[in-house]
Order: C-alpha cells, then sequence, then structure tokens
C-alpha cells in the first residue's frame, strides 16, 4: 500500500512549507529514515525523512513549490504498484498508521542486524533459507547486486585517486559509497595525504539557508551604510551600577549588548519609516518594535527576535535575549521565534574587532553592526582625553530608507548610548 | 610432555596432589589395592598408604556424608562412585549439605571435596550404569560442574578440582578413560575452571558441547569439511560456572549453532547454552539455535538399540546440514 510523506508542521504557525531539494527521484528506492527532501519556511529549514521503506512512487510537488501542511509531497510504495493519487490519498486519512497489519516477514535476527547496517529495508529482499526465510546471505546477495551505487561526489573522488567504487563498503542508505567511505578507505590504505589539504563535506541545510538568504539580500537589496563612534563612558559607569541589581533580578548579566538593544528599540520607535519591513513592492509598517538580535551557533547563525522591545525594561530585554540565545544554541527556536523582526542588533563586541559592516536580513530595513569598546584619544572640548569608543555601523534597504533619515537615526542611537539613563526609566 | 591414557592422567592429578598437600585423600569402592572399577587409582595406595586411600562400602550415602564432614573439618577428599549413576543415592549430601555449608555457616566452613563420576554411554552397561546427571548439579547454586574431553584436560582440570575450595562435581566419561594423548609433566600445569577450549576453528557454523561429545562433533566436523562446511567446535570443559564468553564470540563469528549434549535433550545443557546465546546473541543467529542429545528415554542395553538412541556422527552431520540451509 503506497504511503504519503506528507509536508510536515514544524512550529505552531507554520501553514506550509516550500520544497527546496529533491534527495531522490522517481523510481529510487528509500529506506525509512532516509532524508527524502528539504523543506523551508520563513527562516527555518529542514530535510523530511522517509516514514518507511520501499519505491518513491511519484514526486507531487517541484523544488521552490510550496505545499500546505499535512498535504502529500510524494508517495511510496512497492515497485510498480499503481497508484491513484487521489485514493491514496482518501485511504491515508480514514486509516492512520497502523491500519492495515503489515505482512510478516520472516528474516533471521542475524539477517535483520545486516540490513539494518547495509540500510536495506528487508521487506526488499527474496529469502532463500528454510520456508522462505531471509538469510544473511540474501541480504549480502543483495547488497553485492546493488554494490558500487555511489553520490556523486564519492564517484569523482574515487575518480581522482582511481579507486574502484565496488572494492569500497558503502554507509549510506541501502549501501550507497559516500564520500566519506572513499576517505576512510583512502586513509586505511595509506594515501589519505591528499585528503588532508582540502576535505569536501556537503553544506548543511542550515548554511544552504544563510547562503540563499544573504545572497539575494546583497544582490537584490540597494545597502546604504554609516558609520559613527559613541562615547561610552556613561554607559559603562551605568552599566556597573546596574550590574547586581541585573543579576539579581533575572539571573543573567547584564550586558552592554542589552543596553544597545534597547537604544536601537527606543530609537526605532521614534523612526517609524525605520521599523518596517519590505518585499520590494509593499512596505509593511509596524506599530511595535521586534528587534532581531544575531546569535552565533556552531553550524552557522540564527537571529530570534524580542517582540515589543519597545515597550520592554533593559532588564526584561536583558532576559529575553539571555534565553533565546540560550534556546539558540540549544536548536530550540520555533519559528515564530524568529520571524517578524524589522531590524536587526549584530554585535562582535566580544571579538576585540572594530568594527564591521553586516549584511540586512530581508524583508527588515536594516542592521545595525556593533563593535568593540576601545580606548581611543578623542577630543573633549578642546582637550584630548582616552575615552571608551564603540563603533556603530548601520546598513540600511535605500529602497525604503533615505540617508538623511538613517543619519537621523544613527544619531539617536549615538545620543542615546552616550546618556543611556534615559533607557533605564 | 608423554603420551598417556585419559585414566592414567586423572590418577597422576591425584598422585601429585597428593604429594603436595597431605590434606588430600581418596575414598571410593575397591581403591586400594584394585584401583577401583576403572583403575583409575592404581598405585595410590602403595604410595600413599591405607590412611590416605581408603576403602568403602557400597554405601554412597555414607561415604558421601563423610567426605563432605571431612572436607568441612580440613579435609580434601577426592571421592569415587563407582558408576556416576549412584550419585542419586549421594545427592542429598551434595545438594543440601555440601553445596549449602559455605552459605549456612557465614562463610566459617568450606567443603573442598571432588565428586568424581565415571558416566556416560556407548558402553552397552543399560540404563542404571550409562546416564550422566551434569544437568541436576549444573542447577544446583553451590556447586561447579567439570566434565574433560581429553586426558591433558582431564589431569589439569582434576588438579583444578581438587585445588577448588568448595564442592566440585567431576563427570569422566567412560569412553574417555582408554583415550591417550599428550599430557605435560608439569605438576603445576592446570586448567583453569570456567574456562571453555575452541578445539577446532572454523567460520560457518559452531558446535558447543563437552565430555565425549567434543570426539563425535571434531569427527562430524571432519566429514563437513568435505563438504565445504567449516565448523568450529567449543568444549565447554566447565559446565559451570560456564565460559559463556567463548561461546558467544564463536556464535558471533559463524551466526549458527548447534547445542551438543550426550544426554537427555529435556531440561539440559544444551538447552542452558541456547538460552544463553538466544538472550545475548540474538543479532548474530542466522538460523534457530539448534539442540542435539537424547530422546527421553532410558539407555537401552542392546548397543543397537543404545546407538540409535545417542547422538552419532552422522546425526551432527545432519543436523549440521540442516543448520547450513
Amino acid at each position: 500500500m503506497a504511503e504519503a510523506i506528507n509536508m510536515p508542521k514544524l512550529g505552531l504557525q507554520m501553514t506550509s512549507g516550500t520544497i527546496t531539494t529533491w534527495y531522490v527521484k522517481e523510481g529510487d528506492l528509500v529506506a525509512k529514515g532516509d532524508p527524502v527532501f528539504a523543506i523551508e519556511t520563513d527562516k527555518l529549514s529542514s530535510d523530511v525523512e522517509a516514514t518507511s521503506g520501499g519505491t518513491i512512487l511519484r514526486i507531487l510537488a517541484q523544488p521552490g513549490e510550496t505545499v500546505e501542511i499535512t498535504k502529500p509531497c510524494c508517495y511510496v510504495g512497492e515497485a510498480g504498484e499503481t497508484l491513484d493519487a487521489e485514493a491514496v490519498e482518501e485511504v491515508s486519512e480514514e486509516m492512520p498508521a497502523g491500519g492495515e497489519p503489515a505482512k510478516r516477514v520472516f528474516c533471521t535476527p542475524y539477517g535483520r542486524k545486516l540490513a539494518r547496517e547495509y540500510g536495506i529495508s528487508v521487506e526488499e529482499l527474496k529469502g532463500t533459507g528454510p520456508g522462505g526465510r531471509i538469510v544473511a546471505a540474501d541480504v549480502e546477495a543483495w547488497r553485492v547486486s546493488n554494490q558500487g551505487q555511489a553520490t556523486h561526489r564519492a564517484r569523482k573522488l574515487a575518480q581522482d585517486y582511481q579507486i574502484e567504487l565496488p572494492s569500497v563498503p558503502g554507509s549510506g542508505p541501502r549501501g550507497r559509497i559516500q564520500s566519506e567511505d572513499i576517505q576512510r578507505s583512502l586513509a586505511e590504505s595509506g594515501r589519505g595525504d591528499k585528503e588532508e589539504e582540502t576535505v569536501v563535506k556537503d553544506m548543511s541545510s542550515m548554511r544552504k539557508t544563510i547562503g540563499r538568504r544573504l545572497s539575494e539580500s546583497k544582490q537584490t537589496i540597494p545597502h546604504v551604510y554609516f558609520k559613527d563612534e559613541a562615547d561610552m563612558t556613561s554607559l559603562m559607569n551605568v552599566r556597573s551600577k546596574f550590574q547586581e541589581a541585573a543579576v539579581g533580578r533575572n539571573g543573567n548579566k547584564l550586558s552592554v549588548n542589552d543596553i544597545v538593544l534597547k537604544a536601537a528599540a527606543v530609537a526605532l520607535s521614534e523612526f517609524e519609516e525605520l521599523n518596517a519591513q519590505t518585499d520590494g513592492a509593499t512596505i509593511t509598517y509596524f506599530k511595535h518594535v521586534n528587534l532581531g538580535v544575531a546569535v552565533s551557533v556552531p553550524d552557522g547563525l540564527v537571529v530570534p527576535v524580542i517582540r515589543r522591545a519597545d515597550e520592554k525594561s533593559v532588564a526584561d530585554i536583558s532576559r529575553e535575549a539571555y534565553l533565546l540565545a540560550k534556546k539558540a544554541r540549544s536548536k530550540k527556536l520555533m519559528p515564530e521565534e524568529i520571524t517578524g523582526g524589522t531590524f536587526t542588533i549584530s554585535n562582535l563586541g566580544s571579538s576585540g574587532l572594530e568594527c564591521f559592516q553586516a549584511i540586512i536580513n530581508p524583508p527588515e530595513s536594516g542592521i545595525l553592526a556593533v563593535g568593540s569598546i576601545r580606548r581611543k584619544p578623542v577630543a573633549v572640548g578642546d582637550e584630548i582625553q582616552i575615552r571608551p569608543m564603540m563603533a556603530l555601523t548601520g546598513s540600511f534597504d535605500h529602497r525604503l530608507i533615505d540617508g538623511a533619515l538613517a543619519a537621523r537615526f544613527m544619531v539617536r542611537v549615538k545620543e542615546l548610548l552616550e546618556n543611556p539613563l534615559t533607557l533605564f526609566f | 610432555m608423554s603420551i598417556m591414557s585419559y585414566s592414567k592422567a586423572l590418577g597422576a592429578a591425584m598422585a601429585e596432589e597428593m604429594r603436595r598437600d597431605d590434606k588430600v585423600v581418596c575414598i571410593g569402592i575397591d581403591l586400594q589395592y584394585y584401583g577401583g572399577a576403572f583403575g583409575v587409582t592404581q598405585g595410590l595406595c602403595e604410595e600413599f598408604g591405607e590412611d590416605r586411600v581408603v576403602n568403602m562400602p557400597i554405601a554412597e550415602a555414607g561415604y558421601t556424608g563423610l567426605a563432605v564432614g571431612a572436607a568441612a573439618t580440613g579435609l580434601r577428599p577426592v571421592v569415587e562412585l563407582q558408576f556416576g549413576d549412584w550419585v542419586t543415592i549421594a545427592s542429598d549430601q551434595l545438594v543440601n549439605q555440601a553445596a549449602n555449608m559455605r552459605y549456612m555457616s557465614g562463610g566459617a566452613l568450606s567443603v573442598p571435596m571432588v565428586m568424581r563420576l565415571p558416566c556416560g554411554g556407548f558402553g552397552a552397561a543399560a540404563a542404571q550404569h550409562s546416564h550422566m546427571f551434569e544437568s541436576w548439579f549444573a542447577f544446583v547454586a553451590g556447586l561447579k560442574v567439570m566434565c574433560p574431553s581429553t586426558p591433558e584436560e582431564a589431569k589439569g582440570m582434576l588438579k583444578t578440582a581438587i585445588r577448588e575450595n568448595d564442592p566440585i562435581i567431576f563427570l569422566e566419561h567412560r569412553q574417555c578413560y582408554e583415550m591417550k594423548g599428550e599430557v605435560t609433566e608439569d605438576p603445576e600445569f592446570t586448567v583453569p575452571i570456567g574456562k571453555a577450549a575452541v578445539k577446532r576453528e572454523g567460520k560457518d557454523v559452531t558446535i558447543v558441547t563437552y565430555s565425549y561429545m567434543v570426539h563425535f562433533a571434531l569427527e562430524a566436523a571432519k566429514i563437513l569439511e568435505q563438504e565445504g562446511i567449516d565448523t568450529e567446535v567449543v568444549d565447554l570443559r566447565t559446565i559451570k560456572p560456564m565460559d559463556t564468553e567463548t561461546v558467544l564470540n564463536s556464535v558471533k563469528k559463524t551466526h549458527r549453532v548447534l547445542c551438543l549434549q550426550e544426554t537427555w535433550l529435556t531440561c539440559g545443557v544444551a538447552g542452558e547454552v541456547a538460552a544463553v546465546i538466544a538472550d545475548l546473541a540474538f543479532d548474530y543467529l542466522d538460523a534457530p539455535v539448534k539442540r542435539m542429545g537424547s530422546p527421553d528415554c532410558p539407555a537401552p542395553f542392546s548397543p543397537d538399540l543404545e546407538t540409535y538412541v545417542l547422538p552419532s556422527v552422522n546425526g551432527i552431520v545432519q543436523a549440521v546440514r540442516e543448520l547450513m540451509e
């Protein structure tokens, strides 16, 4: 019986997802747990796995197409099975998983173990043991006859090193040889020298999403940049005064960035034109400030959003930023926690870097790149004094924000940072 | 190294241990100048005297009880039953007394004794002189059970048994007594308790067995080799404590196993081995675990019928062929 693989619901507010990649084509065999296709929503991307083993009978949506949640994206069943898509869909809705008892497949424990290791579904095999029982030899025979199936990159790598493919054991689904297998084989035979110079890996789906979104941003949004420095003398004093109170209340330290977030939220609430999103055709203005905070995670970057930041105190913002960053690092952010922002703060202060320019996180209107605080000689009146200075670099979408407006916004942020007491009341 | 029979190797083990430790004594029927029913104790009385090689009346319960008491109070008795079958008469002393003594005395007493049981079929000796009771005693907590299959192991294992501080049930197969083999003369050579031996390495199928059946399994392996079936033979040597590691390692290699024993299959050692394998090596099995032993019938007196009832080399070959289907 063919079974549908449906668009999953990955977040509370997810109503549909867009298919980005198919890892299989019609007629391919998949085992339970194999990644079948990749999807993405506003900012989230994920692989969808096969819920049962079998042949991909029909693919219903091509890359780029959007499918509503719980609607089928493809059907998996027995090879040659005729598929009446509508009937199958009805049946699968009426009869949830387990509706029809599966036919018992007799296979020895060792046969099952081998099949698991090779990623073969025993349902695909013909048994030659007593009473048609599948034995290890049947699994081995299947593997030998299907040996040499390899990923594109594995083939290329094998070609480069002049390795015969079937000599390499495959670790991929159904024994498919993957580039790692070739590299392991090279290392084992002492030919791994070349491997040390370059290591080729698949981009994670997070990296792919970051890459695609930022390329799109940089290629379609005319970025305009403004840079200035804020004198952080007062802010550092205020922060040290409030530090203890903040720790007492929230359990986390009050960071410079928490105060920068608050300053940006205040400034954005004053500059309504900036507190907006655009898709290139329309501009959406927001009543409240939803502020993105760039958080670096082990394999990339995510931007959780502090909602209604304009209504929140420094302490609230500090607490929320801390919790969101923690969730981001443990990959527990929900899709609704990383969407709906109008403006992002990206702070690389801890890196010690003086300043940098950031790429706008679409569809937001801008992003503020915050550098580290450095002690610098500055003119105070007619004197030269050493002051803690912090570089602020704003990137703005010139399609909706003109230079004069952006400049006024930057000056206002600087002013708030240099007179931080107002941010606390 | 010298060539020696299984029975002479057992006698040598006792002589060496009696020389080493004057607490070691031999107790049994006609041991002194007759050397016991199978000649195993020949020469011991001449060397160690009638005080240490003691003759007993036909009263298995009595002299086994005497040995348990002697062991608990400092001696190391080696008891020979004329036929292992009569261990049933002595079993209260073994099961209720010897096995429990250490535990019930809170560790104050131990029972360092060996019960030597000449046993096994293929002798046309009828139903009261042909059976094996290893599974009875392996079942009892507090008893250890050893079953050597070759002369050298007979010597090394009996020495280990005599040196153990707990009661040992030591099954000597009567068909092994006249088997000859190389035996080391090193008086410190012993075979550790609870350690099996791979008697033949193979990659296709494992036969787990012990005692006389080891020789049947090795014969069967030769025939199977001509058919291209590479058989591994594991000799348990000690039934309890059982060396499950060696058994499991073999099964993990071959994925098919025949658990072979001479005696009645029901509730036997083969079933215990099969259970251990099913429990701990389930994912490595490529065929059902097969058991082989005798049907639930007393050993026939007629040689033809006895051969029919007991496992045979051909029967083992056939069972392995079925496993290889």
